[in-house]
């Protein structure tokens, strides 16, 4: 049985393509219309209660979080190609930069976008500034986070990275656009982009 | 070589120290002074750039980010036991609630104590009453976050929710209450309380 990606191109599911791009299963794309609410509706809240999507559903395997579903594939799809093996020691800074995009990079781009105040020791994401300089080291390097491998951390990472910067929520800065240029030579992301877009056609989906 | 864990008994280091405990290996507590500013220093720089412990060394790998470690941990000398295996359907819950804690629960948890207000659209987080109702369904069935099985997911996200508690960021529901209290009678939680409880009394630490 195929995959189920509960989606919406506009939304973090569009990233989830991605990553089901670059693993190469079969999957298939269920509509969820976030403009009507129907990620608050009683079938989809009971794949997840915290009504929102993406959610991935493989066989009676229910996934949630974009995070965890790219590592969740990775593991179970692509293990050693997009995801080290356990004992290559390659996997720390793996897991540290899959964690790093939802836990460090989204809050505090948001604290910093609505001038949140929050002292640099309480709040897990720590300050503006160490994130910026953290994030040009990451990606200054390359051509990936991991050196020549490209993992599934750069798609976890490089679409909240892609996301931010495209929409001006995050300063852009050239290694960021050299490192983003990177992804966006990738077929699988090419794939991604097509099929989101294609659903957003179809749905008669425009920008607001 | 025993593995190092650059250390602080009040930061989420403390949580790492449960972690090694609940895997069994040996480690060595390397104290990191950050009322002093130490983490800021070039040596600690290196390791992370965030400027922020905890940071593990483990030969090669150098891992940073709380749930990145525990999941590193797990994965690397805990297979099977602590981390479900690669093909374990389990391993999707598995991987959703160790992701939950840093990017869900502790920045909904921050941004309502400093009195924010975000769109549950945009923020990743969502909104803190269904976060609250997510959690409660995750620990219906208990006693653990995957039912019978204790994995690296209960302590990711059970030290991020004791301390939630414990600081009173979030109203104790009487499921979290008891999950907690299971929690906090492990043998490796109490061990690594002493641990940590010891490098406090060493360094004459004193919570301001």
């Amino acid at each position: 049985m195929a995959i189920v990606l509960y989606h919406h191109p506009w939304s973090r599911a569009a990233a989830v393509v991605w990553m089901l791009e670059e693993v190469g299963c079969d999957y298939a794309l269920r509509f969820v219309d976030i403009d009507a609410g129907d990620q608050k509706s009683p079938e989809f809240l009971d794949l997840n209660p915290m009504g929102k999507i993406p959610v991935l559903v493989d066989g009676h395997t229910v996934v949630t979080e974009g995070a965890a579903i790219g590592l969740y594939l990775a593991d179970r799809y692509a293990y050693g190609r997009l995801a080290p093996a356990v004992d290559d020691p390659a996997r720390g800074p793996y897991l540290r930069w899959s964690l790093f995009a939802p836990s460090v990079v989204e809050p505090g781009t948001m604290a910093k976008r609505t001038s949140w105040q929050v002292p640099d020791r309480a709040a897990g994401w720590g300050t503006y500034d160490a994130m910026i300089t953290t994030l040009e080291r990451a990606v200054g390097q390359g051509p990936w986070l991991l050196g020549e491998t490209f993992t599934m951390a750069d798609v976890i990472f490089g679409s909240m990275l892609r996301y931010l910067v495209g929409t001006k929520m995050l300063e852009a800065r050239p290694s960021f656009a050299a490192y983003i240029e990177r992804l966006n030579a990738r077929p699988a992301l090419q794939r991604a982009d097509a099929r989101n877009a294609a659903v957003a056609r179809e749905r008669g989906l425009t920008p607001s | 070589m025993a593995i190092q864990l650059y250390h602080h008994p009040f930061t989420r280091a403390a949580s790492v120290v449960w972690m090694l405990e609940e895997i069994g290996h040996d480690y060595e507590l390397r104290f990191v002074d950050v009322h002093a500013g130490e983490q800021k220093r070039p040596e600690l720089l290196a390791l992370n750039r965030m400027g922020k412990v905890p940071v593990l060394v483990d030969g090669d790998a150098v891992v940073s980010e709380t749930a990145a470690i525990g999941l590193y941990l797990a994965d690397r000398y805990a297979p099977g036991r602590l981390a479900p295996a690669l093909d374990d359907p389990a391993r999707a819950f598995y991987l959703r609630w160790a992701l939950f804690a840093p990017s869900v629960l502790e920045p909904v948890c921050t941004a309502r104590a400093s009195g924010w207000t975000w769109s549950e659209g945009t923020a990743g987080w969502g909104a803190f009453e269904t976060v609250l109702e997510t959690i409660d369904e995750g620990l219906a069935e208990g006693p653990w976050l995957l039912g019978e099985r204790f994995t690296m997911a209960d302590v990711v996200f059970g030290s991020t929710l004791r301390f939630m508690l414990r600081f009173r960021m979030i109203e104790p529901k009487p499921r979290f209450a008891d999950y907690v209290a299971r929690l906090s009678e492990r043998p490796a939680a109490l061990r690594a309380d002493a641990r940590n409880a010891a490098v406090a009394k060493e360094r004459g630490l004193s919570r301001a």
